[in-house]
């Protein structure tokens, strides 16, 4: 569904991890040296329907629901980098610096940024997408002791459509199919949005079997209970029966026989 | 970090923000910056540490304090598009009687703390893929250790 269009020739996951050794040398200014470092992926596109995060494109859910660990780096080459085996995400968390290099009044180095400032921009967003000023968010960012300092970068966009980000497209594409995959195991069944259908249907079985058991076993009950209380008349019916018998049998002994009579 | 001294004291933290992040910053707020600081400390700890197995190896670095480092970036500021090579030798008349090698990690500390790029030489480069490596030399041993290395 991905159309790799332009000059971007080389397999999804070697992008970053050749982008910076052997073209990267003292004959190259230092802005070149620095463009070097984020390939821009503005000839990436994207199917629509797979542009989109959705509501729960948190790194709270991502690492609820998809077993994803979330290391800081220091590094804003590094960010959103996920390891080879998808299991850990790489997240820079020099929010407060990002966006004051970019102001003008930002740095005291003269001429400004020298990161591209769509770049500074995009990890901003990209911040502000994982780490939204909510509650679970906030839980998530305490137990870490990490804090970003929301009142402090006033910048709170978060696009949620794919083709707004042009350096960090492929890395949020490979979050994204992260976060779109189906569940793997027990846990991300569990907490997972896609489970919801599974989930629903090993409830509603557990719960149908449940009910199918709780009727029977109350048929069963009441089938019991009858059939002990026929057995119960019976006994009472073939006790009255003996009691008759006996009584027929004592009557009969108190009752001479009359030899006179005809 | 425990067992090392502090690189910088207040007032070097504050103008070492204000140089490199934000200039108009109040002391009352440094506070914000504490993360920054700490990797700061950290990466400035790296670079001189030297275990003696590297003391014969390693030269450290030619900038001693958060002056000389913010004259570094400021040098790189101006000249961002004169390429690198031309670059260096304005920043090594500042160091005249330290080896390349130690302006060259002074020059890659800078970048780590000002851009936050993990910028190293080839002895330094962390065994994982994304630490650009900035090459100073045409040497053909380091293409080649590269290319062995699949980098």
């Amino acid at each position: 569904v991905t159309q790799c269009l332009g000059a971007w020739n080389q397999p999804l996951h070697d992008g970053y991890t050749k982008m910076n050794t052997e073209d990267v040398n003292a004959d190259r200014s230092l802005i070149d040296f620095v463009s070097d470092q984020f390939p821009n992926r503005s000839g990436w596109k994207i199917d629509p329907s797979e542009c989109r995060f959705g509501r729960y494109f948190t790194a709270t859910y991502l690492s609820q629901a998809c077993d994803l660990k979330i290391e800081w780096t220091d590094f804003i080459s590094d960010h959103l980098l996920l390891n080879d085996d998808r299991t850990t995400l790489q997240v820079y968390h020099f929010k407060l610096c990002v966006f004051n290099h970019f102001k003008k009044s930002g740095s005291s180095l003269k001429r400004g940024a020298i990161l591209p400032e769509r770049m500074l921009q995009e990890t901003i967003w990209s911040l502000n997408l994982l780490f939204p000023d909510d509650k679970p968010t906030n839980k998530f960012l305490r137990d870490r002791n990490m804090t970003f300092l929301y009142d402090a970068v006033p910048d709170n966009r978060r696009p949620q459509d794919l083709n707004d980000y042009i350096y960090l497209r492929e890395r949020l594409f490979h979050l994204r199919q992260l976060y779109e995959a189906e569940p793997e195991n027990f846990w991300q069944l569990w907490f997972k949005r896609q489970g919801y259908g599974t989930r629903f249907q090993i409830l509603a079985t557990i719960g149908l079997g449940f009910l199918l058991a709780l009727f029977l076993g109350i048929i069963s009950s009441v089938t019991a209970i009858i059939s002990t209380r026929a057995t119960l008349k019976g006994l009472v019916v073939s006790e009255e029966g003996l009691r008759v018998a006996q009584e027929a049998l004592s009557l009969q002994k108190q009752v001479p026989i009359c030899p006179c009579s005809p | 970090m425990a067992d090392t001294e502090k690189f910088l004291d207040k007032a070097g933290e504050l103008s070492t923000i204000r140089t490199f992040w934000k200039a108009d910053l109040h002391e009352r707020n440094i506070s914000q910056y504490d993360s920054y600081i700490a990797f700061y400390e950290k990466e400035w700890y790296h670079q001189n540490r030297q275990h003696p197995w590297e003391v014969e190896f390693s030269v450290g670095t030619a900038a001693a304090t958060s002056e000389e480092i913010t004259d570094i970036a400021m040098i790189l500021s101006e000249q961002r598009d004169v390429r690198l090579r031309d670059v260096r030798p304005v920043i090594k008349g500042k160091f005249p009687t330290h080896p390349d090698e130690a302006v060259d990690n002074a020059i890659h500390f800078v970048l780590r703390a000002w851009l936050t790029l993990n910028v190293r030489n080839k002895s330094q480069q962390l065994l994982t893929p994304h630490n650009p490596v900035l090459q100073w030399n045409d040497g053909k041993l380091s293409a080649g250790v590269s290319l062995l290395l699949g980098l």
